[in-house]
């Protein structure tokens, strides 16, 4: 187990390592010079050679991306252009907030995909699959940014029943209720590619394993079915349930962004629209890294999760 | 869309051991492509699909013939009319363009978006994965582990990244695509190629003195192109949903152009008086994004010999 887990993280921290040179890389691929890049047209010819110095722009390539790790890896993304504060403040309660959002997707995703999986791929081919195989197909392609403004259209402007936009009422108390009532629209938007990919990926599972020796053996034996899903193969189900669900947070980020700038939901996807639209590039690395990071540890955590539960794993 | 155990994400293995003519190669894989067209056409509804998503491929590409309106055309008498407005099948926008003119006119933009990276990305996956699979060594985990880093990005957020570093712009937003796409693509060749690479009957192309060009071109090609379509014609249909989104953040084509993603944004501030505007576009790439996938898994299906046992 430990020699699984020791290898695993060595592979993550050398994913990370190239994750941030490939950010660092991105600023230097902008047209013109980074230092006017970072602080924009109207910065002083003082202001300009003061950070190029700070950056090592005069220096080789290599001294300069080992400066710009040195700072990151202390949590120093630089500042801001359009917000003129240091990024970690802006992005620090921003996370928090898609945080928030991403739970709600997934408290959607998971059991209502689970639950649709599972009883696809019991009653393989029955009325039921297809149905949830058409359900899955439809989250699986529907733009989440039309979702979200469709969901508007209907719940928010029509019904009235949930808020257009934000987390907090303005005249509200700001309690945990209003936070909920905000959280509903932009969590359904979310939650439909999860959602699909994993009931398509729980039917796949539950199949293979339902064609397994041991449940042949427990049938065999006289068990009575219900013990047969429950204790043997949906135990044994477990550990795969658990990997499909951590893997679904680089769909919730991604389809996070949408619906953040639709609902305009202060997260991260919403900070990184805003510096991509003001060319805000500190930001859009800060952003971009914070959100990868987040994935590969989210990854990380599902693949430790999986060994720990299932040996078999940890052999390969 | 992350590494999985998903049967579609593994794509489909073909047995060439259990045909006798395997070795022959082009006899075997002539009649493969000729049973799986069969099997394909028997699919009603992935063939409905294709037969959709080239009729509208088809429409937009006669544009100027078809449509009923110039796409920017305005008549601010008719802003904001709702579906059925006479001459107007699917209404008119906030500045007064029918609908349907925008949306068959949107598609020479919207498809190519979504198209050309899947198809560039797929062409270089190929080359990509063979390299890696097919040599090994320090070459295979040169590529290999450079697909790894790019994978540490969310889809979406590498896409915006590299679009928002490059600035907006149709090129761009196609670039980050193709770019976003090759990992993916990438990783399903290899596997395939590493597979095939430890069959008996490679072994045996190698032993009898088998150059490496034809033990790339005529036993590994074969079996890595199956899943390599597969997955490409379903990746694509996601292809539109993103590449859509780009545009409809306003990182893509931009304004007055006509498009599915610009359309729906377009409509966003009128959204409570006249929802067509937004939500007619938003359904066009949901029927384009859904045949992809049924055309898809038609294939995956038609392919893959073992598919009738499932």
């Amino acid at each position: 187990m430990w020699r699984y887990v020791v290898r695993r993280l060595l592979a993550a921290i050398g994913v990370l390592i190239g994750a941030s040179f490939l950010v660092f890389l991105g600023m230097r691929l902008v047209p013109g010079d980074p230092a006017t890049a970072i602080l924009g047209s109207r910065a002083t010819p003082e202001a300009l050679a003061a950070l190029r110095e700070e950056l090592g722009l005069n220096r080789p390539f290599y001294v300069q991306y080992l400066i710009w790790l040195g700072k990151m890896v202390q949590g120093d993304f630089g500042t801001s252009i359009a917000l003129t504060v240091p990024v970690t403040k802006v992005l620090i309660p921003k996370f928090w907030n898609t945080l928030i959002l991403g739970a709600g997707a997934l408290a959607i995703a998971v059991p209502i995909g689970t639950v649709i999986g599972v009883l696809s791929g019991y009653w393989q081919l029955s009325l039921f699959d297809r149905a949830g195989q058409i359900f899955a197909l439809f989250g699986a392609s529907v733009p989440q940014f039309w979702l979200a403004l469709v969901l508007v259209a209907v719940f928010s402007l029509n019904l009235g029943w949930f808020p257009v936009s934000g987390m907090y009422d303005m005249r509200g108390d700001g309690g945990r209720f209003d936070l909920l009532r905000h959280l509903v629209l932009p969590a359904v938007a979310t939650s439909t590619i999860p959602m699909a990919v994993i009931a398509r990926l729980v039917r796949a599972s539950i199949i293979e394993i339902m064609h397994q020796d041991y449940v042949r053996t427990a049938r065999a034996k006289g068990l009575r079915e219900r013990r047969v899903v429950f204790g043997h193969a949906l135990r044994n189900a477990l550990p795969q349930f658990i990997n499909i669900t951590a893997l679904q947070v680089g769909f919730l980020l991604s389809g996070a962004l949408f619906t953040e700038v639709i609902f305009s939901w202060p997260g991260i996807g919403q900070a990184l629209y805003n510096a991509v639209v003001a060319r805000d590039v500190p930001m859009v690395q800060g952003a971009v890294f914070v959100t990868t990071l987040v994935f590969v540890l989210a990854n990380l955590a599902a693949d430790m999760a999986q060994a720990a539960l299932d040996p078999k794993t940890r052999a390969t | 869309m992350n590494a999985s155990p998903d049967h579609s994400l593994s794509g489909p293995r073909i047995q060439p051991d259990t045909a006798p003519m395997a070795l022959g190669g082009r006899v075997h894989q002539r009649s493969l492509w000729g049973q799986a067209w069969r099997a394909f056409r028997r699919d009603r509804i992935a063939v409905v699909a294709l037969v959709l998503i080239v009729l509208i491929a088809v429409t937009a590409a006669l544009a100027p013939v078809v449509s009923p309106y110039p796409p920017n055309q305005a008549n601010n008498r008719l802003r904001l009319a709702s579906i059925g407005t006479d001459g107007h099948p699917l209404g008119l926008d906030e500045q007064g363009r029918d609908i349907l003119s925008r949306i068959i006119w949107g598609g020479r933009v919207s498809l190519p978006t979504a198209l050309l990276p899947t198809a560039i990305a797929a062409v270089t996956s190929l080359v990509l994965g063979l390299a890696a699979g097919f040599y090994g060594g320090l070459l295979s985990g040169l590529i290999m582990r450079t697909m790894d880093v790019f994978f540490a990005f969310p889809v979406v957020i590498l896409a915006i990244g590299i679009a928002g570093i490059l600035g907006p712009s149709l090129t761009n937003v196609m670039l980050s695509l193709t770019i976003v796409l090759v990992p993916y693509i990438t990783r399903i060749v290899y596997a395939a190629t590493v597979e095939v690479g430890g069959r008996d009957y490679l072994e045996a192309a190698r032993a009898s003195g088998a150059t490496a060009a034809r033990q790339m071109f005529v036993h590994i090609l074969p079996n890595v192109l199956p899943p390599l379509i597969v997955y490409s014609t379903t990746i694509a249909g996601l292809m539109v949903v993103y590449g859509s989104g780009l545009s409809f953040l306003g990182l893509g084509v931009q304004p007055p152009t006509a498009d599915w993603g610009v359309m729906s944004s377009s409509g966003r501030d009128v959204l409570s008086v006249a929802p067509h505007i937004s939500t007619i576009p938003g359904i066009m790439i949901l029927v384009v994004a859904l045949s992809f996938n049924l055309v898809g898994d038609g294939l995956r299906d038609a392919l893959d010999p073992r598919s009738h046992i499932r």
